[in-house]
C-alpha cells in the first residue's frame, strides 16, 4: 500500500511517501508499525495525551476518514492508499 | 465604562461634521460589539433600498470590546456597511493593529457618512480628528499609500486604506490595514471608494478599562495556555499557515479545481503550505496580542513572479491555483502580492479569473471580448496579468472588476458563475462536503466560509467528527457554528481561538472585561440574535428563500474525479430542517416569535 505524509509527519519521516510492502490486518496495526520505526517525532502527532492512538491525527484511507470506516480496526488492503496528517487546520 | 469606551466617532464626508455620541449601551449588551453592534448601528440608520455605492451608505469601521486587551488573537474590526457585490449586509474583518488602535484612541466605532468633494483622508489622533485633502495619495498602491500617509501624520500611524481598485469601485476592491491585512469580502473597499475616502489614518493612546482585572488576568491566561495547549492553535497554523489545508481538502476530494469543474487536483502538492513552508517562507507573523501566528511573510526570488509581501493564505493558494488550474506557488504568491498592494478581495478576484478560463474554454466569451488575450486554464503568467489589469480597471479587467456573477450574466450565462448571493464560494468544494453547503447557501453575506466553519467537525474532526457526505445533523451544526462565529466576531476575537477555546472562555473573557454577565448561553444568544438581524434586514433588501441556494453545478454536476467521485450537494434534504431549527418559516423569515424570543422584534 501507498503511506503519503503531510505537514510536521515529513519532518518526522523524512519523506512525503512511501510504498509499505509489510502485512499488517489493521490500521491500528501499521500505526503501531509506524511509531516504532520512526520514533517520537511520529509518535507524539498520532497519539493523543491520553495515549489514544489515531486521537489526534486525521488518517484517511482511500479518501474515507478512518473513523466512518470501523476507526483503528479497519481492515486495509495492498492497493490502498492511507494519507497521515497530523492535528492542522486553518481556514 | 468597561470593554466598550463608550463613544462612537461620526464623519459626515459631505458636509465636513466630525461629531462624537454615546454608544448605545442597550445595544452593546445585546449585540457585543464590532460586527454585531455595527449591524444594529446600520439596519436602524440606512434604508435597505439605499444604493450602497451613493453617499447615502454608511461605512462603520468597529472593534470589539475585547480588542486592544491583552487577551490572546483578539485584535480584530469588522468593516460593516451595504455590500455593492451582493446588495447584503456587509461585515468583512480583519486583523492586524488597526482595530485595537481605534479603541486606543477612544472610539467603539467610527462611521463614515455621506460623501467627499474631493480625494480626501481621515487622520484620528485621539479625540483630534481631521479630514485632509488626499492629493497626491489618490492612485498610489497600499503600500505607498501607507508610507505617505504616515509622512504626512506620525510615523507609528495604523493606517487602512484602498488601493486603486477601491478607487475604481471594483465590486471585489478590499479594505487592506497595516499594508498586509485585508477587509477582504463584499467588496467594502467601493463603499470607501465611492466616498472618495482613500485612507485613515489613526494614532491612540487611551488604556482600555477592565471591569474585573483579577477575574480577566485568570481568564487570559486559560485562553492562552488552551491555545497553545491545542496542537492546531499552538503548533500546526505557526508552522505551516492556512495553506496547510491544501493537501487535506484535496485529500478527502473536496478541493474545487478549474472554476469547481472537479473536487481534486492532481498537483495539489506543489501549492500547499508544505511547498510554501519550504521554499517562500521567511517567517511566521501574528497580528496584535496574537499567540498563534498563522501569517506568512514570503519572498519569490523567480524574477519572472519576483516580490516579497504576506500570503498566501490557503483560499488564496486554492483560487489562483487549484480554481484556475494552475500549480505554481511563485505566480499564485505574486497575484497575492498584487491583490494587497491593488486592493482586492483574492477569494474574489480569483474565482472570476477562474470563471472567465471556464467560459473561454467553453466559447462563451471569445479573443474579441478579453481584448486579444487567450485565458485558459494553467496559464499563470495571463492569471498575474488579469489580476493587475482588474485592479486598475484595463482592458479585460474592466469587466473582472464587477465580480464573476456579472461577467457570467453579461454573456448570458450566469450558471458561469461560482457564488451564492454574488459573492464567490471559497475554497471547499459542497459536493464533497454536504454542510459547508448548507452554510454558503444560508451565509448571510453570500459565498463564506468563516460565516459558519463546518469543515472543522465534517473534515478536519474538531472538535468532534462528522461523516463529510452525510446531511443528518448538518442543519444543527450549521446554525451552531453560525451563532457562535457571529458572538466571536462581535467581541473582536479571531475565529482561530476556536481552536483552543469555545463559548464557554469568550463568555467568561468578555464578563470579565465588561462587566456584564455573559452566561456561555447568553453568548450563543447573541450570536443568534445578529444572525437573525442580519437576516431580517436581509429579507428586507428583497432577498428571498431562492437566494439561499448553490450553484447549479453543485447540485447537478457530480465531481467526476477523485475520493468524492459521483457526489453533488444534497441542499435541499438540509435546507428545510434548517429554517425549522432556526425557527423561520417555510420561506425562512424569521417567525414573531422567535423575533421576540431574540429581543428583534
Amino acid at each position: 500500500m501507498m503511506i503519503r505524509y503531510f505537514a510536521m509527519l515529513r519532518d518526522a519521516t523524512h519523506r512525503s511517501e512511501q510504498m509499505w510492502d509489510s502485512p499488517v490486518s489493521s490500521l491500528g496495526e501499521l500505526l503501531i508499525a509506524l511509531c516504532k520505526s520512526y520514533g517520537p517525532e511520529f509518535h507524539k502527532w498520532v497519539v493523543d495525551e491520553k495515549g489514544n492512538l489515531g486521537g489526534l491525527s486525521i488518517i484517511l484511507v482511500n479518501g474515507t476518514d478512518y473513523r466512518h470506516l470501523g476507526g483503528l480496526d479497519a481492515h486495509l488492503n495492498e492497493n490502498d492508499v492511507i494519507a497521515i496528517f497530523p492535528p492542522v487546520a486553518g481556514g | 465604562m468597561y470593554g466598550w469606551t463608550g463613544v462612537i466617532l461620526r464623519v459626515d464626508l459631505s458636509s465636513g461634521a466630525i461629531t462624537r455620541e454615546p454608544t448605545n449601551m442597550r445595544d452593546a449588551k445585546l449585540f457585543i460589539g464590532a460586527r454585531g453592534l455595527a449591524a444594529k448601528l446600520l439596519t436602524d440608520e440606512i434604508s435597505p433600498r439605499t444604493d450602497a455605492l451613493s453617499p447615502g451608505n454608511k461605512l462603520i469601521f468597529a472593534p470589539g470590546p475585547l480588542s486592544g486587551t491583552f487577551a490572546p488573537s483578539m485584535g480584530r474590526y469588522d468593516v460593516v456597511t451595504k455590500s455593492p457585490l451582493t446588495g447584503a449586509i456587509a461585515a468583512s474583518n480583519s486583523g492586524g493593529t488597526f482595530g485595537p488602535e481605534l479603541k486606543f484612541a477612544g472610539y467603539d466605532m467610527l462611521v463614515i457618512e455621506g460623501r467627499a468633494k474631493h480625494p480626501s483622508f481621515l487622520w484620528i489622533n485621539n479625540e483630534e480628528v481631521e479630514i485632509r485633502e488626499a492629493g497626491e495619495l489618490w492612485g498610489n498602491m497600499v503600500p505607498e499609500t501607507t508610507e505617505m500617509v504616515r509622512a504626512l501624520t506620525d510615523e507609528d500611524a495604523r493606517v487602512a486604506c484602498i488601493g486603486p481598485a477601491g478607487e475604481k469601485l471594483s465590486l471585489v476592491a478590499n479594505i487592506m490595514n497595516d499594508m498586509h491585512r485585508a477587509a477582504g469580502r463584499s467588496g467594502v473597499g467601493a463603499v470607501m471608494g465611492s466616498k472618495n475616502l482613500k485612507a485613515i489614518a489613526v494614532v491612540g493612546t487611551r488604556p482600555i478599562k477592565v471591569a474585573n482585572p483579577k477575574a480577566f488576568e485568570k481568564f487570559v491566561k486559560i485562553a492562552r495556555q488552551k491555545i497553545s495547549e491545542n496542537p492546531v492553535g499552538g503548533t500546526g497554523l505557526r508552522v505551516y499557515g492556512t495553506n496547510v489545508l491544501v493537501n487535506i481538502l484535496n485529500q478527502v476530494g473536496a478541493f474545487p479545481t478549474r472554476n469547481f469543474k472537479d473536487g481534486y487536483f492532481p498537483s495539489a502538492d506543489k501549492i500547499g503550505g508544505e511547498s510554501l513552508t519550504s521554499n517562500h517562507l521567511l517567517r511566521p507573523k501574528g497580528c496584535f496580542a496574537c499567540t498563534i501566528s498563522c501569517g506568512r511573510v514570503t519572498k519569490v526570488v523567480n524574477p519572472k513572479y519576483a516580490g516579497k509581501g504576506e500570503g498566501p493564505e490557503y483560499e488564496t493558494a486554492w483560487g489562483f491555483g487549484a480554481d484556475c488550474g494552475i500549480d505554481n506557488l511563485d505566480a499564485i504568491n505574486k497575484a497575492n502580492y498584487l491583490c494587497n498592494e491593488l486592493g482586492l478581495d483574492t477569494i474574489s478576484i480569483a474565482s472570476t479569473i477562474a470563471c472567465a478560463m471556464d467560459m473561454y474554454t467553453d466559447e462563451v466569451i471569445s479573443i474579441e471580448d478579453t481584448g486579444g488575450l487567450e485565458i485558459r486554464f494553467g496559464d499563470a503568467e495571463t492569471m498575474v496579468e488579469l489580476v493587475r489589469l482588474t485592479g486598475l480597471r484595463k482592458g479585460f479587467g474592466n469587466q473582472l472588476a464587477e465580480g464573476s456573477y456579472r461577467l457570467a450574466e453579461k454573456y448570458g450565462h450566469p450558471e458561469y458563475s461560482m457564488s451564492v448571493k454574488k459573492q464567490e464560494m471559497p475554497a471547499y468544494d459542497p459536493r464533497g462536503v454536504q454542510g459547508i453547503g448548507l452554510q454558503y447557501a444560508t451565509s448571510n453575506r453570500g459565498g463564506c466560509h468563516v460565516r459558519g466553519y463546518t469543515i472543522s467537525p465534517e473534515v478536519l474532526g474538531t472538535p468532534f467528527k462528522m461523516d463529510q457526505h452525510a446531511t443528518e445533523g448538518k442543519a444543527d451544526v450549521v446554525i451552531t457554528f453560525q451563532n457562535l462565529g457571529a458572538a466571536l466576531d462581535s467581541t473582536g476575537a479571531c475565529l482561530f481561538t476556536t481552536f483552543g477555546i469555545g463559548a464557554d472562555e469568550l463568555a467568561a473573557l468578555l464578563s470579565a472585561v465588561t462587566g456584564v454577565h455573559y452566561s456561555p448561553a447568553d453568548f450563543m444568544k447573541a450570536g443568534d440574535r445578529i444572525w437573525n438581524l442580519e437576516r431580517q434586514w436581509n429579507l428586507k433588501v428583497g432577498m428571498t428563500s431562492a437566494d439561499d441556494s448553490l450553484p447549479t453545478r453543485m447540485l447537478k454536476d457530480p465531481i467526476p474525479t477523485g475520493p468524492s467521485r459521483g457526489k453533488v450537494n444534497h441542499l435541499h434534504e438540509m435546507l428545510p430542517e434548517y429554517y425549522k431549527l432556526r425557527g423561520w418559516d417555510a420561506e425562512g423569515i424569521p417567525t414573531e416569535e422567535k423575533l421576540k424570543e431574540l429581543a428583534l422584534a
